[in-house]
């Protein structure tokens, strides 16, 4: 089965390298061309240019893995996904995810990280080639480095005849993963704080070899925490725990770790506080789950929202790396909890990711045609058009409780929709329930009810 | 001038299999000539039903590219005929082939040498130059002589070499791994150097960038051996040694060890400036390895010796190495610290504050003199431990009931989907029996659904599945009537394989409550447990009893048998005063077992024993045993179990076994149905097939010790990832789960287990089991003592982590396992294992942060008369000097 895929070209100006030849090492990341113009986001020194270089090599190590793996497939999509980089709000943020999209990595460097000039805002691609990854292995703390993120003109010009083009095809999930991750990371919350010695303990006590299937708990030991088999009412599910092991390089290196986990599933952020740096790994419930088809923007997308509410909070984005719901919405008259709405659903659509150092959303354009994303998702597909050749018939319906049948294969499923629950008769909804969003009949319900709330407040206005 | 062959020629040539005069046919014609052949080639081959070497030359000397890459292997012969092919047709896409085709190296290369094409720029080629060649010592020619015959590649692809990461199986160690002396990579470049054909320096300055790249640990390593394997002079070591500097912080571990090693050489030769090795030597002094990071550390500390100056240098490095998580590693810095108390100076003194909780407490007395004053320790965190049910009917341990239609709806839809949860899917048979229904329109409609998919896996599903669907069918559309066999209820016999009966037991608990759905009785089954654990409150099986015994209907013996070894022992009291006007065997039976005093009739002798293993579990029934004597274990008397160690050796390899039986033995003539008797037959029960062994952790709640007896040889000998084992020891983390000896074995072995996931579970049933006091140190180290000096060859590193794991948890954790170490290290001192050191460096970290000395004196005596050296002996002098 082909893969669906989005045709996309990478064009750098030259590769990324690490200079010698100046007075002091100098990391020159090259950013791809966006709307015609080559991006020039940054360029000065970094105030810990080990722990830089490292955490850029994880970054780098996770966008080039994949830890559930059909094998004939893995070389194509290593090749394909080069990292985003947003300049915004003073931070550089880093971020990819790996090829079978259940490993998400962000290398944040604050205002504190560097100092420098912040040349530009926007977002784009980077390249991370074999040598520039192995120069930034032999970066060590001790010595000025510089750091570029793009190039000026003087550099494009010079270095014109170095432009680097690759025709990718970017699989959907890849993508849709940045849209779906954001939904788990604002609703995480944190559950351990470790100081570096039991951060180090943890890291290095993690098995070298166990089954993807075994499934861990993170709980606390002592002062630290440990791996345990055993479900505990505030421990950390993981599985896929392979994944982890890519923390061992920097946990030498940390100040501490922080361990967020979602309470209405079974992902988890480890945020690697590193100086004025933070390395946040966001692993999914197992590694043959993909953060793609979790479903959690479902909702958001399958909603009729206040589009002039939305295009009234897009056009307030402005590369903000902060972005505070009730900031906004004191200078509106609107309540906070309908722009985290509006903002969530923008994040929905890739125009925002979300911080968990600051709890917030940042603003982000990713340098996709999301239009399609959104019409790959299959469920939400699938949901419309049940909806529209009238496979949603109502049993009953109140304000705190709807009740549909919903046409499946050869037969109808009973859909009950609550304020906090629902639930289904399907097989999916039987295996699932909600941890992978909604099955599509429950959506199919949601967006019936939806529209047809539409169709009244139409009819009476 | 040659005419253009007719097809049939073509045809019947491949048909002949000759592709000599394939090749004669085809040569020299030209494009559009070939291309008229095409049709009959491929006609012609796919008449064919095996590989026929003139097919794929006619194939490949008519079709166009396109078409041969659709066709593959079809059009791919041997190299020599392939050869022949393109040289005679020279077709204007052979470079394009050669992309296509750049991993067939030896054809690509004889294309190269003849001027066909140009090398391929596709990395496939150099994949092929390095595991394509793999089979040239199997052709009598070693990968030498090839490259000595074929030079043009020793200037240019064999320096490609080292630019080359490989793929998961053309990589150079892969292939050296299995190629030997002048058929491998490393001997054959050896040679070659030797030899004067190949530049020895650049060798040396390759292979070092080589292992700039990044490269994966298993490829990696092939570089950084071949790099010694030229073994490079002192002169030649201090000409690189930028790059051995640039490699301290490789992520691979090898490779900066090997780049450690080589510093050293040179600086032993001739020092080196310390403003050299200190910026760059963290990465090494924070390894994980400890070898790795000790030798970086006396490095250091010597280099600190020769130039004083940097003192301040050093100390940061030692800071950083007091948070190895090496004990010894801390000590050589913690040394290195106290002689330099005198300069230290107060930001220094700060930072060494800022590090004292994370070091080992064995260290801890002498950071506190070094700094001064009294120092506090955090205090622990306390872990709540979750509210212990004080008893095994507790109100939190119940399962739920599923009393309505919504409810049942939902869950027997969730346990159809995962059936091995065994307590919920019997709580589901047992609502299908009792939840009344009215099978109107709305119920119709609302199971249409949950009947698709019962549809579905009672043909498609595995047999839990499949039963389960037969029996919610049933409920859903009784008319219907999916098919029973006639002979459902097969006694469960006591002898063969344990597994089978109690397959056999699960199939007849399904088949049952189908029937019971058939018949519409709403009788309840007698055995469906009420609480985890698969126990059974006595009053809810009265009262299920006596709506039997209202509908004038005898339960099934097996379901009977089962009741009765799950009854709990709380609430006897109530259900005996409750049950007096039960009559028959199973009212009688049924108050015996509650601990009526009447002695047991005998006509059913299952029955009997099971009421008789129910009352007492580990008592013996003399009545029982008069009126049927000699049955043995599970009857009218438990059984006891016993282990012993076995090692067998085979010409190279020493198998160790634990092998347990039980006695007395089961007679072969023991009444079928007599369920605790099949736990102590020989035979184990085959843990590979996990349904059935969760449901038997499930059959005997009060006897444990038999289903635990099974566990200790499979956690023992077996690891393979892809079982269940961790099953094995759930029921260990049950507080009523008694620690007998057959559990501590269980528990011990799973302690040492290969498998991280069964010794991860088994930390978690230690501290569980710490946690509500069911664990007696003494009695798990007197295990784990039999097993160090009986030579089980666990390794002890194992044991020594996942008792730390425990020993974390909190004072009280660490002082049980303190103990439990103390009862492990006694004995006779000449058999122990060489890595005992794991044990005893744990015990005297135990020793110090519980503040507390060894407490038993055979512990000491064992201690005292280990012969050691080293780091051992300085141990052991520290523990028996508290």
């Amino acid at each position: 089965m082909a893969v669906a895929a989005l045709p996309y070209t990478y064009r750098y100006a030259r590769e990324s390298f690490v200079s010698k030849t100046g007075v002091a090492p100098q990391i020159e990341m090259s950013a791809s061309e966006n709307d015609g113009s080559y991006p020039y986001f940054f360029q000065g020194q970094v105030m810990r240019p080990w722990v830089t270089a490292q955490a850029l090599r994880i970054l780098s190590k996770v966008v080039g893995s994949r830890f559930h793996l059909p094998a004939m497939m893995l070389r194509r999509i290593l090749a394909q996904a080069d990292p985003v980089v947003t300049s915004g709000g003073g931070f550089l943020r880093f971020e990819g995810f790996s090829g079978c999209c259940s490993t998400y990595a962000r290398v944040d460097l604050t205002p504190d990280a560097y100092c420098g000039v912040v040349t530009g805002e926007g977002t784009t691609n980077v390249d991370f080639n074999a040598p520039f990854r192995a120069a930034l292995a032999q970066i060590r703390d001790g010595e000025a480095m510089g750091l570029a993120v793009g190039q000026d003109e003087v550099a494009l010009l010079r270095d014109h005849d170095q432009f680097v083009e690759r025709k990718v095809a970017l699989p959907f999930r890849w993508l849709k993963s940045f849209c779906e991750i954001q939904a788990f990371q604002s609703r995480m919350v944190l559950r351990f704080d470790l100081r570096r010695t039991e951060a180090l303990a943890f890291v290095r006590s993690l098995p070298a070899s166990v089954p993807g299937r075994a499934v861990f708990w993170v709980v606390p030991a002592g002062r630290g925490v440990r791996l345990s088999q055993r479900e505990a009412p505030n421990g950390v599910r993981i599985s896929g725990i392979e994944r982890l092991r890519l923390l061992q390089d920097v946990a030498a290196l940390c100040d501490g770790l922080q361990i967020y986990a979602d309470p209405a599933g079974d992902a988890s952020e480890w945020i690697v506080r590193l100086g004025p740096l933070r390395l946040c790994l966001t692993i999914s419930a197992e590694v043959w789950r993909g953060f793609s088809g979790e479903g959690q923007v479902l909702q958001g997308l399958a909603q009729a929202p206040d589009e002039a509410l939305l295009e009234h909070v897009r056009g307030m984005l402005k590369w903000q790396s902060d972005l505070r719901a009730s900031e906004f919405a004191a200078n509106w008259d609107v309540s906070e909890a309908e722009v985290h709405s509006a903002l969530a659903v923008l994040a929905s659509r890739g125009l925002a990711g979300f911080d968990l150092s600051l709890g917030a959303h940042f603003h982000r354009v990713l340098p996709f045609d999301l239009a399609m994303v959104e019409t790959m998702h299959p469920r939400l597909k699938q949901a419309r058009a049940l909806v529209a050749d009238g496979g949603v018939k109502w049993e009953s319906r109140a304000a705190a409780e709807i009740k549909a049948e919903v046409r499946g294969s050869g037969v109808w499923h009973q859909v009950t929709v609550k304020a906090d629950t629902c639930h289904c008769t399907c097989p999916w909804h039987a295996k699932h329930q909600t941890t992978r969003g909604p099955c599509k009949h429950i959506l199919a319900a949601k967006i019936a009810a939806g529209q047809s709330e539409d169709d009244e407040d139409h009819t009476s206005s | 001038m040659k005419t253009t062959p007719a097809p049939e020629q073509l045809t019947s040539a491949i048909e002949k299999e000759d592709t000599t005069e394939v090749l004669r046919i085809l040569a020299g014609l030209s494009e559009e000539e070939r291309s008229n052949l095409y049709h009959s080639a491929i006609t012609a081959s796919e008449r064919g039903e095996r590989y026929n070497p003139a097919s794929s030359a006619a194939l490949l000397g008519t079709a166009s590219f396109g078409q041969i890459k659709k066709l593959g292997w079809h059009a791919t012969p041997l190299v020599p005929t392939a050869f022949a092919v393109l040289r005679d047709r020279k077709p204007d896409w052979l470079q394009d082939y050669a992309e296509w085709q750049s991993r067939s190296w030896e054809l690509i290369r004889m294309l190269i040498r003849d001027g066909l094409c140009e090398k391929p720029q596709a990395t496939e080629y150099m994949h092929g130059f390095i595991g394509g060649t793999r089979f040239w010592d199997k052709q009598e020619k070693t990968r030498l002589s090839w490259l000595l015959a074929d030079p043009e590649v020793l200037n240019d692809e064999v320096w490609r070499l080292f630019e080359t990461e490989g793929t998961s199986e053309d990589n150079l160690a892969a292939v050296d791994k299995y190629s030997k002396g002048s058929a491998s990579w490393e001997q054959s470049l050896l040679a070659l150097c030797q030899q004067g054909h190949l530049d020895r320096q650049r060798l040396l300055d390759a292979s070092l960038s080589a292992l700039a790249r990044d490269f994966p640990q298993f490829r990696a390593g092939w570089f950084s051996r071949f790099h010694e394997a030229l073994t490079p002079t002192v002169a030649e070591r201090s000409q690189r040694v930028d790059a051995y500097i640039g490699l301290l912080g490789s992520a691979i571990p090898p490779t900066a060890v090997m780049a450690l090693d080589a510093l050293i050489i040179v600086d032993k030769a001739s020092p080196m400036p310390a403003d050299r090795v200190l910026p760059n030597i963290a990465p090494v002094m924070l390894a994980k390895a400890k070898g790795t990071a000790k030798k970086a550390v006396i490095w250091v500390q010597t280099i600190s010796k020769r130039e004083p100056l940097c003192a301040s240098q050093v100390f940061d490095l030692m800071l950083k190495s007091l948070l190895h998580e090496a004990t010894e590693i801390q000590e050589l810095a913690m040394r290195w610290i106290e002689s330099k108390a005198d300069s230290l100076t107060s930001q220094q003194r700060e930072e060494l504050e800022v590090v004292r909780d994370s070091i080992s407490k064995t260290l801890l007395s002498r950071v506190n003199s070094l700094l001064g004053g009294t120092h506090e320790q955090p205090a622990e965190k306390i872990i709540a431990p979750s509210s212990s049910p004080t008893s095994r009917l507790d109100p939190s341990r119940m399962l739920p009931a599923l009393k309505n239609l919504d409810d049942l709806l939902v869950t027997v839809a969730e346990a159809l989907e995962s059936p091995l949860d065994f307590l919920r899917t019997e709580s589901v048979l047992h609502a299908l029996v009792m939840v009344p229904v009215i099978r109107d329109e709305t119920f119709i409609k609302r199971t249409a659904p949950l009947g698709k998919r019962a549809r579905h896996f009672s043909k498609n599903g595995m047999m839990t599945a499949s039963l389960l669907s037969e029996c919610i069918l049933e409920w859903i559309e009784p008319s219907v009537k999916t098919p029973i066999p006639k002979d459902w209820c097969q006694p469960v016999k006591v002898s063969g394989n344990k597994h089978e009966q109690f397959g056999m037991l699960w199939i007849n608990r399904c088949r049952m409550a189908q029937t019971l759905v058939r018949q519409g009785l709403a009788v309840p089954p007698l055995a469906t447990p009420t609480h985890s654990g698969g126990w059974i409150d006595p009053r809810e099986l009265v009262s299920r009893s006596k709506v039997w015994q209202k509908v004038g209907a005898s339960p099934l013996l097996q379901d009977q048998c089962l009741a009765l070894l799950r009854m709990a022992p709380e609430g006897r009291a109530e259900a005996l005063a409750d049950c007096g006007d039960l009559s028959g065997e199973w009212g009688e039976s049924l108050r015996y077992a509650l601990g009526h005093a009447k002695v047991p009739a005998t006509s059913n002798p299952a029955l009997w024993a099971s009421a008789c293993r129910s009352r007492e579990p580990k008592g013996t029934s003399a009545e029982l045993e008069r009126h049927h004597p000699g049955f043995g274990a599970g009857f009218a008397m438990p059984g006891n179990h016993q282990w012993v160690l076995t090692h067998t050796t085979n010409t190279t390899v020493v198998f160790h076994n634990i092998v347990i039986s039980s006695s007395p033995a089961v007679s072969p003539k023991t009444p079928a149905d007599t369920l605790a008797a099949i736990f102590h037959l020989p035979e184990p029960i085959n843990f590979e097939t996990p349904p059935i062994s969760r449901f038997s952790a499930t059959i005997w709640p009060s006897n444990m010790e038999a289903f635990f007896a099974t566990a200790p040889d499979i956690l023992f000998t077996r690891y393979e990832v892809d079982h269940d084992y961790p099953m094995l020891l759930e029921p260990l983390l049950d507080p009523f789960v008694q620690m007998g000896p057959m559990a501590l074995l269980t528990l011990a072995t799973g302690l040492g287990c290969l498998a991280p996931e069964v010794r991860s579970l088994s930390t978690d049933a230690l501290i569980a089991s710490i946690d509500d006091g069911r664990l007696v140190p003494a009695e798990l180290g007197h295990i784990m003592n039999r097993l160090l000096l009986e030579g089980s060859a666990i390794p002890l590193q194992r044991w020594s982590k996942t008792l730390s794991d425990a020993a974390r948890v909190s004072t009280h954790h660490a002082v049980q396992i303190r103990q439990v170490l103390e009862n492990t290290l006694q004995g006779e001192a000449s058999q122990v294992p060489r890595d005992l050191v794991k044990l005893i460096e744990l015990l005297h970290e135990l020793v110090a942060s519980t503040g507390t000395s060894l407490e038993t004196v055979s512990t000491r005596q064992f201690l005292g008369s280990l012969k050691t050296s080293g780091r051992t002996r300085k141990l052991v002098a520290a523990l028996l000097a508290h």
